[in-house]
């Protein structure tokens, strides 16, 4: 235990002095955040999209559907431009726009005779959030349509054949009739719509540009650091220091485990500062930070093993660098690390989900959202993770590499 | 013979890499208060014979005890009582002396004020007493080589291991280092010193071994060694000389036998050199060789090795 606390305090020791490279590890990742922080600015900045509609019914009824995109929370993310169907298509096959939104002639009417009809929604395929939340609004809105129709059919069907613009008495009439029955039916209306709309309002949280990049600068830096605290190995060795530790009474494994406890400290520190600056540039959207920073710290000593067996599965310095460094880079580029998931192809986001980065990020976004279901036996998947790379490098540094 | 109560016993050592035999049957054994030499060229099975002692190579066959403990089964025990100073400078550039050596004496389990008593007495016998809180960067490289002993020792060990300790070191620090070997063997440690200098060897070494191509050729006191050199002189002979006519003039001048012929280079084991000398080359001048310049030197393990293996230690 002596020797395992002397290890320890020599690594954390030597890497705290190096402060050139813990510039490095912690700087970069702070420097793309900042970069994002002044792109898109604080808290309030999300992604925001072109909705495009083709009104072909041109009446109240589908202007009414035309303005709900451009009201509220919706009104954010969406820029709402009216298009000839013709123009519309055009734009959204060329990439233009989130979504196309066509409204069909005679719209109005079958939706006030109750008959069944349509509204086209053409999505565009290479992004990924903002046509969904176009593609749900719409069916909550064809949803409430219908249940509005049924309870005043035939108020509407009033409004309607009075013309171009009913005047304020009809709205008023209207207004007070919807009022009455939403008192009426509250028990019957309770249910169902309450919950469309919290899936909603859930779905709208999770597109800040903070919380979409704040969690993959952490993991940028967790890697950066792995990959620089894993090289420690090959100085050790050429130093001879690893050498001479093998020829000590200490056992191998007690030296990895205290290079890997030190590590996992460096990063939950690091970690820690990444998601308080995330914090302070999302406006203090995150709830388990705490909660995350130790999930980094695992994350980290896992990350580490990882990066210390690519080193030392190599023969000489070089080879193992590179090799820990094109899986360093690979992994951030796939997992999530340097660009969001919301941002890659569907199926590029799939497989990023599946690398090991790439699911503790997702975990920890999940964490940072106030969730922290199973998280014990997600922890507990990461040291078995952790465990097999100790034993695999355990192994390596004995048979050969420490010699 | 191995004695059961030496501190390092090495029997039968083997060890292959393959199809290469890095150490071929060595054995030896060091007392304690007493320094073993291991003398040899390059390549000779110097360092495998520290790795395997040390555990960091596993043997092919042999059997190996520190202190009484086996190596390859009781680890642990053997590497408690042992010492090493590799030859590369085996410290952490960015720690200070003194916590380099508080690392290295925490790995054996020191702590508390007996760690701060043996990293103050280290630090004193390396004479960095007053440099002990300053970062190695700014350490000659004389100082890190002691600094690289007092490391190797500051846990006292029983057994120290010195691999080629005094490689790359200026004149005054290689003294500094060798007296700090000799009060260790005072002290009552049993040392193991590797070099391929001979001169070192003689003046440090109670006993050697002379290893070459894996195998011990001569062991012993170096009184013992000089005794098999013959205790004749080394003559050497620079200049155009023909070997056949200077092997007749050698039996002509009798006394003298010849080691060595080759272009431009004549060595000969001269009885009573000095006063044989002028005969030899008025011999060599009448069988037709030009001599350019002429050596004489006392029987010493640089001629042993010669004798033995036709060879000079450091070719």
């Amino acid at each position: 235990m002596r020797a395992f606390a002397a290890c320890f305090r020599k690594d954390l020791k030597r890497w705290l002095r190096d402060r050139a490279a813990l510039a490095a590890w912690v700087g970069v990742p702070v420097f793309v955040g900042l970069l994002l922080a002044l792109v898109f600015g604080r808290g309030e900045a999300r992604p925001q999209g072109l909705l495009l509609v083709a009104d072909q019914d041109q009446t109240l009824v589908s202007r009414f559907v035309a303005q709900a995109f451009s009201q509220g929370e919706l009104g954010r993310i969406f820029a709402v431009q009216p298009v000839a169907l013709e123009e519309g298509e055009r734009r959204i096959r060329g990439g233009e726009g989130s979504a196309l939104l066509v409204i069909p002639e005679g719209f109005s009417q079958r939706f006030l005779r109750g008959e069944p009809q349509a509204l086209e929604l053409y999505t565009n395929p290479s992004q990924a959030i903002l046509p969904e939340i176009a593609r749900e609004t719409t069916e909550i809105l064809a949803e409430a349509g219908w249940y509005f129709q049924q309870a005043l059919g035939e108020e509407l069907r009033a409004v309607a054949s009075a013309g171009a613009w009913p005047g304020d008495a009809a709205i008023a009439k209207l207004a007070v009739r919807a009022s009455r029955l939403a008192a009426e039916g509250q028990a019957l209306l309770d249910a169902p719509p309450i919950r469309i709309e919290e899936r909603q309002a859930e779905r709208q949280r999770t597109v800040s540009v903070t919380e979409a990049m704040a969690p993959g600068v952490v993991f940028m830096a967790l890697l950066f650091l792995a990959f620089g605290l894993s090289g420690d190995l090959w100085e050790e060795k050429s130093a001879g220091t690893l050498r001479r530790i093998a020829a000590s009474p200490v056992r191998m494994e007690w030296f990895l485990a205290s290079k890997t406890l030190a590590a996992m400290l460096l990063t939950g520190v690091v970690s820690s500062a990444g998601l308080a600056l995330g914090q302070w540039l999302g406006g203090g959207a995150f709830r388990g930070v705490m909660a995350s920073a130790v999930w980094a710290a695992l994350c980290g000593g896992a990350l580490f093993l990882m990066m210390a067996l690519f080193q030392t599965a190599c023969r000489t310095e070089r080879q193992g660098r590179t090799l820990a460094n094109a899986a360093a880079l690979l992994l951030m580029m796939a997992g999530g690390a340097m660009f969001p998931f919301e941002m890659m192809p569907a199926w590029m986001a799939r497989l990023g989900r599946m690398t090991p980065n790439g699911w503790a990020l997702q975990e920890m976004r999940w964490i940072l959202a106030g969730n922290d279901e199973f998280i014990f036996w997600k922890s507990a998947a990461i040291l078995v993770f952790a465990g097999l790379m100790f034993a695999a490098v355990s192994v390596r540094l004995r048979k050969g590499f420490a010699s | 013979m191995i004695e059961e109560q030496a501190s390092i016993q090495v029997e039968n050592l083997e060890k292959n890499y393959g199809e290469v035999r890095a150490v071929a049957g060595v054995s030896f054994d060091v007392r304690e208060g007493e320094i073993f030499g291991l003398l040899g060229p390059n390549g000779a099975g110097k360092t495998t014979t520290i790795h395997c002692l040390c555990g960091l190579v596993e043997p092919t066959s042999g059997r190996l005890r520190i202190g009484g403990a086996d190596v390859q089964r009781d680890r642990v025990a053997a590497r408690r009582q042992l010492g090493l100073v590799p030859q590369e400078l085996a410290l952490y550039e960015s720690l200070s002396a003194r916590e380099n050596l508080e690392y290295w004496a925490g790995l054996f389990g020191l702590r508390g004020e007996e760690l701060r008593q043996r990293v103050e007495q280290a630090l004193a016998l390396a004479g960095l007493a007053d440099r002990g809180r300053e970062p190695l960067r700014r350490f000659s490289g004389g100082m890190k080589r002691r600094l690289n002993f007092a490391c190797g020792i500051v846990h006292g060990p029983r057994v120290l291991l010195l691999d080629e300790p005094t490689v790359g070191v200026d004149p005054q620090s290689r003294a500094r280092l060798l007296d700090l070997v000799r009060e260790q063997a005072r002290a009552g440690v049993a040392v193991l010193y590797t070099t391929h200098y001979m001169e070192e060897a003689e003046h440090l070494c109670d006993r050697l071994a002379v290893i070459d191509h894996g195998r011990i050729i001569a062991s012993g006191t170096l009184g013992d060694l000089r005794a098999m050199a013959g205790g004749k002189d080394l003559l050497r002979v620079e200049g155009r000389v023909d070997g056949a006519r200077a092997a007749e003039a050698a039996a002509r001048a009798g006394g003298a036998e010849v080691l060595r012929c080759e272009e431009g280079l004549l060595v000969l084991r001269v009885e009573d050199g000095a006063k044989r000398l002028e005969f030899i080359l008025e011999e060599l001048r009448h069988s037709g060789a030009e001599v350019r310049s002429v050596s004489l030197e006392q029987p010493s393990l640089e001629s042993l090795f010669l004798q033995l293996t036709g060879r000079g230690l450091r070719e």
